[in-house]
């Protein structure tokens, strides 16, 4: 699978919207998502729980990215990577979904 | 009107439940009355949810809303809880009294004990010298097995297949339903010293179920919950922390209403702080073998030693 480098500066800006049907519960810095809707269960590493955080407070991707890359002492191309993992499989689980993108 | 001891309750009903010991007027009540009656057409009420088995049978199936629900297991019973009045209403689909008798003490009344309750967990419980452990895991994992094993050991029996948990600031507490364990013929004959009095089951089931003639056994604090995980090469017993060990207890949480944001929102919360404040969570992997039972006996005390 291709996961684009992803540097702030030169793409668009990328807005997600978390589920509204999403119930979580963190524990030791995991987190645990029920969707209502689906009735399925998911579960979040600890980079994955500070995402959702992140995108609870805003939906901007490139300021929650930015925020981890201050948190973690990790390789911008290797975090980019892990995010777009998350973020593609949240959206194909129906828990976020991507607005239109804005330039 | 009969007084029956359920969980650390007494409930009051005209129906005989033999599986249950005799409540006590100084019992805290639970405010719940068990009548027989007829019950209108159940289809007329909104589907809030259906508990199917694995071939995509309706095994139970929740309607109604507010503060009126009926719970129906198709073919066994159909119930009608009225919480303004807090009014049971039993209506029998058919005619094995074990059967019916087996969905309400193990599936209905369960569920509505969640509305007043922390958390009622599908788990067998024992206790001994002020170590209590829960074994938890899906139908047929083992529970109620590990759980006689333990008897035959000297623990006492907290509970079979539904365990109250209430959990304060640092302790974990805990009851079970009523004192009575359902055990396969095979593992019924194998515990043979566990036999107590032999009542009857629910005939869709080879399980036995036997009362244990010792009192209801309540407010003990929870050291361990073991996830079994049957058909493990080896024995192996693993500590767990984290998502995955919040989702496998939440799995195990009974509920009335699973649509229910917000008490499936609470349930959720009390799932990941009884795991913050039990000292053990652990997963027992091994094999689904009789004669294994004493050395995994064996690992597990060794863990709280």
């Amino acid at each position: 699978m291709f996961i684009a480098h992803y540097d702030p500066s030169m793409s668009a800006t990328r807005h997600l919207t978390l589920s509204s049907k999403a119930i979580t519960q963190e524990i030791n810095g995991e987190m645990v998502i029920l969707d209502m809707g689906s009735e399925e269960y998911f579960s979040l590493n600890e980079v994955g729980c500070k995402l959702w955080r992140l995108l609870e407070s805003n939906s901007d991707l490139s300021v929650a990215v930015a925020s981890l890359l201050e948190q973690y002492d990790v390789d911008s191309k290797q975090l980019s990577g892990d995010v777009e993992s998350v973020v593609t499989e949240l959206k194909r689980v129906g828990l976020l979904s991507e607005l239109p993108a804005t330039t | 009107m009969n007084s029956y001891a359920y969980f650390d309750g007494v409930l009051t009903s005209s129906l005989p439940l033999p599986e249950l010991l005799p409540g006590h007027s100084e019992g805290n009540s639970l405010a719940m009355r068990i009548q027989a009656g007829k019950l209108p057409d159940h289809l007329k009420s909104p589907l809030l949810h259906a508990w199917t088995d694995s071939k995509g049978t309706v095994e139970l199936e929740l309607r109604g809303g507010n503060s009126c629900y009926r719970l129906t297991a198709p073919g066994i019973v159909s119930t009608e809880i009225d919480y303004t009045t807090n009014r049971l209403t039993v209506m029998a689909l058919c005619d094995d009294e074990a059967m019916l008798r087996g969905q309400l003490l193990d599936q209905i009344l369960p569920r509505i004990m969640c509305e007043t309750s922390q958390l009622v967990l599908h788990a067998s419980c024992v206790t001994k010298g002020g170590t209590t452990i829960a074994f938890t895991g899906d139908s047929g994992a083992g529970k109620s097995t590990l759980a006689a094993y333990f008897q035959v050991l000297g623990w006492k029996l907290i509970a079979d297949d539904c365990l109250k948990i209430s959990v304060s600031d640092n302790e974990v507490s805990v009851c079970g339903a009523y004192p009575g364990l359902k055990l396969f013929a095979d593992s019924s004959e194998r515990l043979s010293s566990v036999h107590a009095v032999q009542l009857p089951t629910a005939r869709h089931t080879d399980k036995r179920r036997t009362r244990q003639t010792t009192q209801q056994l309540t407010g003990h604090s929870l050291n361990a919950i073991i996830f079994l995980d049957p058909g493990a090469s080896t024995l192996q017993i693993e500590q767990r922390r984290g998502a995955d060990v919040l989702l496998e207890v939440f799995g195990q949480t009974f509920a009335l209403n699973p649509g229910d944001l917000k008490a499936t929102s609470d349930r959720l919360q009390d799932a990941r702080r009884l795991l913050e404040t039990i000292p053990y969570s652990l997963t027992l992997s091994y094999l689904h073998n009789y004669d294994a039972l004493p050395g995994i006996a064996d690992k597990l005390l060794k863990y709280f030693r």
